[in-house]
Order: structure tokens, then C-alpha cells, then sequence
């Protein structure tokens, strides 16, 4: 369950976001600051911020991706999904990145990891900016599903 | 005799036992169409064989007996028939369906019991590679390399589970990895069971895809064997996420390498999220694998029929137009589009009502309400793996309505003197009935419909060839329109994006009898018996390709996955008998399994 502040601090940063993609689809112009944490994602997850943290979100079809666990409040927040991502590292992440991503709320990993510097991580879908802001993150993908052929 | 009693098969034997109208005469030795006698005689046999009829000599080739089903009334005394006839032999005194040895003589006599409904010859079924190991040739192959069966080879299989009790996998199957269950995981994956001894009996396979591909692979079955059944199984009972796939396939290498054993990993799945050039996640996990005694097949994908891909040029001040259509009652629709990160363009969404406004290049994302769908449109900046851009929308249905069915465009546009090429993919995020949206003309191309896994580079790739257009299941006989020994039309092309040459090799796919889960559900028209059910696709055609790799494994346990692949595509050809030829559809051709060089 979030805490107050960490809900005041999520609602901040929502509405910061939403202020920064509503310029980005008016002007067409995406602010330099901003884009430089979007550049580390790729457009399958960028795709679910849409969704996820602006606000603005509609009832949403489940699609692949989306982890079973939410994340959420008792004050009247909507439920945002989690999101399952594969995060790409400069190098495999030291124990010291792996305590500031801890106080990030993220936890790697989380599901094993995929390769080296690759970690496979449910994350929730308010922390992937500050996720994609850390140095030492190279590349953030949204995994996606597979079917039988 | 009462003819409507008796099934053509049986006419047809009773014709065989008339003696011929006058004796053979046998041709002059030398003289162009003759017959010799006694291959007549041996055709007879095996035709005898192969319908029931028994006690047949080359010396006397007129059948005597014949093993026929009585369909009868449930108390209907037939007994008596036998008693007046010792070469009779009733199997069961008793019951609607009963079995017997009948001498054809006496079939009349039958046919015109008056509690008897019908008599049919018992057929002989054919095992489910009986067509593909001929075509492919399987069958000579191990006449000359009998002791190839995959005896101390690995083989894991990456899927919807496996059903344990299933005979023809005996005591084979080592471990599974249900990544399904909660539980503590594995060292490659904190979630799931790792399921091993007695334990493994829990497992299901509700769907029974998995199991159907490993009876393919390593069935042990007198009548529907697989291709290396002397194997051992494991098996990774996946989520499907492809993070969780990348798992299975460490777990499955560590395995192996714990066992000292090699592997050939079976992965008949496959998606179209990526850029079908091999630089996805998964792709690369496979091809970091270890490269000695460790071998991935990975199925083509069944979208050949499918109008999923679409591909055009974009040039400065002049846009690019795809036109897609948009079936009804669909739940969402998402485009994935790939072009060099060197350049810069604009998308658009053009709906029967409504355009979005210009969005791009990126990165970011936008939402557009349209009264025709909600359109979410993300575009990234250059992906690392491969420096190309990727464009992805999404169409969701407006709050309370469906998305607007028909004609659709995507409009592409150059940012300033940008040029290139614009490939597209059409994923249906729809889970049930329906046509699925697809693309038109003239951008809709039959090309590059090699997802992931199947683009990665080290994987031998799959595609499905036809042997088989009819079978006989539990409900009676059912038969496809379909071409026959010709490449599956819903076997995906190739090449990959960047040109590197999709799929590698082709092996039969369609119509492929094997084992069935006892947990899953099939139409009865595609159940042989309790134990086999008729699967089609590159799911069963990998399958066939991953048996012969654990072969040559067998043989040479040190061969690398490289060696692998070139010996298993230096044994293809081509329609037209050409070798080392590649086709988009084919790869390098149908594999013929008596000229792979062990």
C-alpha cells in the first residue's frame, strides 16, 4: 500500500508528466529534459505511460505486459498496473545501484535476471521515469507476450 | 450378401478373394510391361496387410480371413454363424461393436444376419510420421543409422506443458519447470515450481500443445513414434512472457550442462512485437547461448495466409500511405512499425471519421479520442540494438462503442529531406472469434513474417510442409482442401528485416498425428483414439527438425549449433531439386534425412 507522501509525490509527478506530454503532442516540440529519460524507452513502453501515469487514463484493455500485481491507494487514486519490463544496464548493476534503485521502490530483480546486465522487473508504472533518469540505465523494453504457433 | 451391410473396403476384399478370370500370363522376361508374378503376389500382401486380411501366401495370394467390426444389436446371437464355420473366431460374444476374424466366404452369411447392422474391415492405422518420414525420407535414414534414437540427448521443450501419464513419453520426462504455479523458481527465475520425480506426475497440460510437440520429437509409440524416441524431456511450462522464455532457455542450458548432456531446445512459438531482424531480447538470449552441444529450433510462424506485414518508401515531401482494414468487433489493434534511427518521420492515423494530427519523430506518446477509436500513438528514439526507430499505435475502442470497421491508413511522412523504407506489422489484440484486421493494397507485402524467436540468428528455424490432407478420426473420416507435398500455405516467409535469410529449413507441419493430453480439449473430428490428436502448423514441423538434431547429437555430442544447421541444411533442397538455393517460404528446402551426413 502507498504511503501519503508517496502519493503526493506520485501525483506530483503525474500531473508533471502530463503537463509534458500534452506540450510534446501540441507543439510537436519535446522538451530536451524530458525527452532524455523517453529516449531510454522503447515505444511498446512509452505506449503504456500513456495509459498508466498521465492522467486523462480511460478504462484500459488488458493486453500483454501487464503483471497481475497493481499498485494503488485507498484514497481514491485509480489502480495502475504494474508493468512487466526487461531493463538494459551500461554493465551489470553493482550493489550500489541496486540500492539506489531500491529506494526507488524497485526491487531487481525481481523475476530473474534475463542476461548479464539485462534484469526482467515488475515495476510500477509510476517509478519508470525515475528509473529511466538513473545513469547507469541504458535501455527500459516493455516485455511482451509469445503464442503458440 | 447384403451389400449395404458391408463398407466399400470390404466389397473391395471380397473382390480381391474372387479368383481371377483367367490366370495371369506372364509377359516375356525383357518385355516392356510385364509384370512378374511374383510382384503381384507381394503386392497383394502388402495390400492385404495394410486391409485387415490375414492368412495370405505368396504361393496362394487369395485372401482366406478378414478382420472386420460387427455392428450389431446389442444380444444379437452371431455365435451360431461361427459355430457352423471354425475358422470363425468371434472376439466378443456380446455388445453393438464387436471384433472378429471372418472367412470371406462366410461374410455373405454375415452381412444377411438380420441382427447384423454393418460389417466393416478393420484398417490397419497409419503411424502419424508414416507421411512424413517418407517424404523426408526419415525412414531410410534409420535403416542406415539404427542406433541413432536420441539415446543420452536432451531435449526441451519450451511450451503449454506436457501431460506426464502419456504413454509414449514412459519414465523420460526429467523435469519441468511450471513457470505457471507459484512458488519459489528456479536460479534463473524467482517464480514457478521446479517439478522433478513423483512430483512430475502433477503436472498438466491443459491445452496440449506441449505435448503433442513432444510426442513429435521423442514419442516412444508403436504406432505415432517421434523422430528421436530414446530422448530425455524437460520441459518449461511457460507464462509465454518473453522474459520468462528467456528464463527457460538458461534453465534448460544449465540443465544440461548439470547432466552432461546435450540439448536441442524446441521453442514452437513466436510473436510479432519486435523488428524481425533478430536484435530483439529473446532472439538474443538464443543466440548467447553455449555453441557446442546446445541447438534451438524455433518454429517459422503460421501467419503465411495473413496479410500482417506492410512495407513502403517514404521520400521528402511525398507520404507514404498504408491502407489496413479493421474488422468488426475487434478489442484493439496494434501497429508496430521499424525504420532506420538515422532518419526522422511523422505518423498519422487517418479512421473512416476522423485523422489524428501529425505525431512524431519522437520519442514520445500521445492519446487521440477519435469518434472511430482511441488512438495511442508512442514513437522511440533509436533503439540501441540496432539503431532503428520504432513507431507503435495502438487502437482501443471508444468508451462504449466498438472500433469503426473498414478502411483505415496509416500515413507516413519524411521530417525534413529524411528517406527510407517503413515496415509495419499487425498485431489482434483480440482474444476470441473473428476475422482479424489485416493490411491492403498495394503496400501489404507476403514478406518478413518471421517474429520472434524465429529471427534469431543461431536458432534453426522452421518452416511447415504438407504431407497429409486426411485422416480418420474417432467421429469417421475427415479430409482438407489442401494442396499435398507442397509447402504449407500458412507457413510463414521470410527474409528477416535485414535481409538475413528466414527460414532455414522446411519439415512436414501439416495434419500431424501425435500424442494428446489427456487434460485438454479437442474437436472430436481431430481426435484419432484417447491417446492422439491431429495438430497442424510450424509448431509441429519444428518439432520434426529438433528429433533430428538430438540424432546428430547422439552421434557427435560436441557438434556446435552452426555445424547442426549446415548439415541439416546441406540435406534440403528445393521443389525443383536445387540445393544451397534459399526461398523466402521454403528456407533451403525440405529436409531429406537419408542425405544429412552424419
Amino acid at each position: 500500500m502507498a504511503q501519503p507522501d508517496e502519493l503526493r509525490r506520485l501525483r506530483l509527478r503525474r500531473l508533471r508528466h502530463s503537463a509534458t506530454v500534452q506540450r510534446m503532442a501540441e507543439d510537436e516540440s519535446p522538451d530536451a529534459a524530458d525527452s532524455a529519460w523517453q529516449s531510454k524507452l522503447d515505444a511498446l513502453l512509452l505506449l503504456e505511460l500513456v495509459d498508466t501515469v498521465f492522467p486523462g487514463t480511460q478504462d484500459r484493455t488488458a493486453t500483454s505486459g501487464h503483471s497481475l500485481a497493481e499498485t494503488g491507494d485507498s484514497q481514491g487514486l485509480a489502480v495502475k498496473p504494474s508493468i512487466d519490463v526487461i531493463v538494459e544496464f551500461a554493465a551489470r548493476p553493482s550493489t550500489v545501484q541496486r540500492g539506489a534503485l531500491a529506494s526507488l521502490g524497485v526491487l531487481l530483480p525481481l523475476q530473474g535476471t534475463v542476461r548479464g546486465r539485462f534484469v526482467a522487473a515488475t515495476i510500477p508504472a509510476a517509478v519508470v521515469r525515475d528509473l529511466a533518469s538513473l545513469s547507469c540505465v541504458r535501455h527500459i523494453r516493455r516485455q511482451t507476450s509469445r503464442s503458440t504457433s | 450378401m447384403t451389400e449395404s451391410k458391408a463398407d466399400p473396403m470390404l466389397l473391395a476384399a471380397m473382390l480381391m478373394a474372387e479368383p481371377p478370370a483367367a490366370p495371369p500370363v506372364p509377359a516375356p522376361a525383357g518385355a516392356e510391361g510385364g509384370i512378374e508374378p511374383t510382384l503381384i503376389a507381394a503386392d497383394l500382401l502388402r495390400s492385404a496387410s495394410h486391409m485387415g486380411l490375414v492368412t495370405v501366401s505368396v504361393d496362394s495370394p487369395k485372401p482366406a480371413r478378414a478382420v472386420v467390426f460387427i455392428e450389431s444389436e446389442q444380444m444379437a446371437d452371431v455365435e451360431a454363424i461361427a459355430a457352423r464355420h471354425p475358422a470363425m473366431e468371434i472376439n466378443a460374444g456380446t455388445g453393438p461393436v464387436r471384433t472378429a476374424i471372418v472367412p470371406l466366404d462366410v461374410l455373405p452369411e454375415l452381412t444377411e444376419h438380420d441382427a447384423v447392422r454393418r460389417v466393416q474391415l478393420s484398417r490397419r492405422l497409419k503411424p502419424s510420421l508414416d507421411r512424413a518420414s517418407a517424404t523426408t525420407k526419415l525412414l531410410a535414414f534409420r535403416v542406415a543409422h539404427g542406433t541413432l534414437t536420441g539415446k543420452g540427448v536432451l531435449i526441451g521443450i519450451i511450451d503449454t506443458g506436457v501431460d506426464p501419464h502419456h504413454p509414449a513419453f514412459g519414465n523420460r520426462i526429467l523435469r519441468i519447470w511450471d513457470q505457471t504455479l507459484p512458488g519459489p523458481g528456479v536460479p534463473e527465475g524467482g517464480y514457478g515450481v521446479e517439478l522433478t520425480g513423483p512430483m512430475i506426475q502433477v503436472s498438466r497440460d491443459t491445452e496440449g500443445h506441449g505435448t503433442h510437440v513432444g510426442g513429435i520429437s521423442a514419442g516412444n509409440d508403436p504406432l505415432f513414434g517421434g523422430v528421436a524416441p530414446e530422448a530425455e524431456l524437460v520441459y518449461v511450462k511457460t507464462t509465454f512472457q518473453d522474459a520468462h522464455i528467456a528464463d527457460g532457455l538458461r534453465y534448460l542450458a544449465r540443465v544440461a550442462k548439470s547432466l552432461k548432456r546435450p540439448i536441442v531446445i524446441n521453442m514452437s512459438l513466436g510473436g510479432h512485437f519486435d523488428a524481425h531482424d533478430g536484435t530483439d531480447m529473446l532472439s538474443m538470449v538464443v543466440d548467447s547461448l553455449p555453441k557446442t552441444g546446445c541447438v534451438v529450433c524455433i518454429a517459422a510462424g503460421n501467419e503465411g495466409d495473413d496479410a500482417i506485414h506492410a512495407a513502403g518508401s517514404v521520400q521528402p515531401a511525398k507520404q507514404l500511405a498504408v491502407p489496413f482494414v479493421v474488422t468488426a468487433n475487434r478489442a484493439g489493434v496494434l501497429l508496430n512499425g521499424w525504420y532506420d534511427g538515422n532518419q526522422a518521420f511523422e505518423v498519422m492515423i487517418s479512421a473512416p471519421f476522423k485523422s489524428t494530427p501529425w505525431f512524431g519523430p519522437g520519442p514520445g506518446a500521445a492519446k487521440f479520442t477519435l469518434p472511430d477509436g482511441v488512438v495511442t500513438i508512442a514513437a522511440a528514439a533509436p533503439d540501441p540494438a540496432n539503431g532503428d526507430r520504432q513507431v507503435v499505435v495502438r487502437i482501443d475502442p471508444p468508451v462504449g462503442r466498438a472500433i469503426t470497421a473498414g478502411h483505415w491508413r496509416l500515413r507516413i511522412r519524411a521530417v525534413g529531406q529524411s528517406t527510407g523504407r517503413f515496415d509495419v506489422w499487425m498485431l489482434d489484440l483480440t482474444d476470441g472469434p473473428g476475422e482479424p484486421p489485416v493490411f491492403a493494397a498495394p503496400t501489404a507485402e507476403d514478406s518478413m513474417k518471421v517474429g520472434s524467436p524465429g529471427a534469431a540468428s543461431n536458432a534453426i528455424t522452421v518452416a511447415s510442409y504438407a504431407t497429409r490432407v486426411a485422416w480418420r478420426s474417432q467421429v469417421g473420416d475427415v479430409s482438407v482442401n489442401a494442396p499435398i507435398d507442397m509447402i504449407s500455405s500458412f507457413s510463414s516467409e521470410g527474409p528477416r528485416r535485414d535481409a538475413a535469410k528466414k527460414p532455414d529449413v522446411a519439415a512436414p507441419g501439416q495434419l500431424i498425428i501425435s500424442a494428446r493430453s489427456a487434460d485438454a480439449q479437442f474437436m472430436p473430428k481431430l481426435c484419432i483414439d484417447a491417446a492422439h490428436v491431429v495438430m497442424q502448423g510450424t509448431s509441429m514441423a519444428c518439432p520434426f527438425v529438433t528429433g533430428l538434431a538430438a540424432l546428430l547429437l547422439q552421434q557427435n555430442p560436441k557438434l556446435t549449433a552452426t555445424q547442426v544447421k549446415k548439415r541439416l541444411i546441406d540435406a534440403c533442397a528445393q521443389p525443383d531439386g536445387s540445393k544451397r538455393v534459399f526461398d523466402p517460404k521454403w528456407g533451403y528446402g525440405l529436409i531429406d534425412a537419408s542425405a544429412i551426413v552424419i
